[in-house]
């Protein structure tokens, strides 16, 4: 049967791109966990410079710290297994599924904050109810892993397009997101 | 789908996961100032310094809410795309089977062994 030229088409990558597996989001997520440790350093070096450099009002010290340092720390921590997926060159994934590894980093992150926060600020000046309490009122919002998705987005069109600018759109839309949600809970 | 770089497109598919996000996080907002205003407990803790204003947190839920619907909306109106082209700097080419970077002489990808 002779076969017709223009019904055969040349496969695209979307024909023959990698999925997204266990390891993968086991790496996002372990690596999110873990970057909440360089975020700790690197969000108390911010706090001291700001007190350094004489910013010794309590009150406008915070709000620097959760609007402008910890969102920029952490929205650049936390893809760090994001990051390291992207140097395997041969993973083709498809962009929402850079979005899902984002999010699951952003989980990674949020559960050891969480737990930081529950186990040590509330514990320690709320007592026991306190802590209850804080974990009621912190482990609902979505807020990391909606910043990270938006990361871990911008890491997919990097890698596809080559081009870093999409990464630092996807950053900064994220530390933008990050710090609204920062700010609407110390007004 | 593979689709040429488009400056808003591809954004359009990220939106279709982060619109409903954001209207989880809206409900958040809301949940958390129904317990701050209805359970004495959680207001005699944290209330009493005066540290959260539910009011502030109900027009939070508003703006986030409005912003979730809209990228629901959006994202959902738009085509998903899954892949876009690269844009390669001049002698560049991608391997169609693993997407590695390659000089435009290359016959075999050096990463999975594919013919160019």
């Amino acid at each position: 049967m002779p076969v017709d030229c223009k019904m055969i088409e040349k496969p695209t990558p979307s024909v023959i791109g990698s999925r997204i597996t266990p390891g993968l989001i086991a790496i996002a997520m372990g690596f999110g966990a873990i970057s909440a440790i360089p975020a700790i350093f690197l969000e108390s070096a911010g706090a001291a410079n700001i007190y350094l450099g004489g910013v010794q009002e309590l009150d406008l010290m915070v709000v620097i710290m959760a609007v402008i340092i910890a969102p920029i720390v952490e929205e650049t921590v936390k893809p760090l297994g994001l990051y390291l997926t992207r140097k395997e060159s041969s993973i083709n994934l498809r962009l929402i599924d850079w979005a899902i590894l984002g999010l699951f980093a952003g989980l990674g992150f949020k559960i050891v904050e969480d737990l930081l926060y529950i186990v040590f600020y509330f514990n320690m000046d709320f007592g026991a109810e306190g802590m209850l309490a804080g974990a009621l009122l912190r482990i609902h919002f979505p807020t990391h892993l909606i910043a990270t998705a938006i990361s871990g987005f911008g890491i997919g069109l990097w890698h596809q397009t080559r081009r870093i600018g999409y990464l630092i759109i996807a950053i900064l839309l994220a530390i933008l997101l990050h710090g609204a949600f920062n700010l609407s809970l110390i007004i | 789908m593979i689709a040429r770089v488009h400056r808003v497109k591809p954004w359009a598919s990220l939106a279709r996961l982060i619109g409903p996000l954001m209207i989880w996080l809206a409900l958040s907002y809301l949940f958390v100032a129904y317990l701050l205003s209805s359970t004495d407990w959680i207001e005699n803790i944290f209330n009493e310094e005066g540290q959260i204003d539910t009011i502030s947190l109900i027009i939070a839920a508003l703006i986030f809410a409005l912003f979730g619907i809209f990228l629901t909306i959006w994202g959902f109106s738009n085509r998903r795309i899954d892949f876009v082209e690269a844009e390669l700097a001049p002698g560049k080419i991608l391997c169609p089977r693993c997407n590695a970077e390659l000089l435009e002489t290359t016959s075999i990808c050096p990463y999975c062994g594919g013919k160019l």
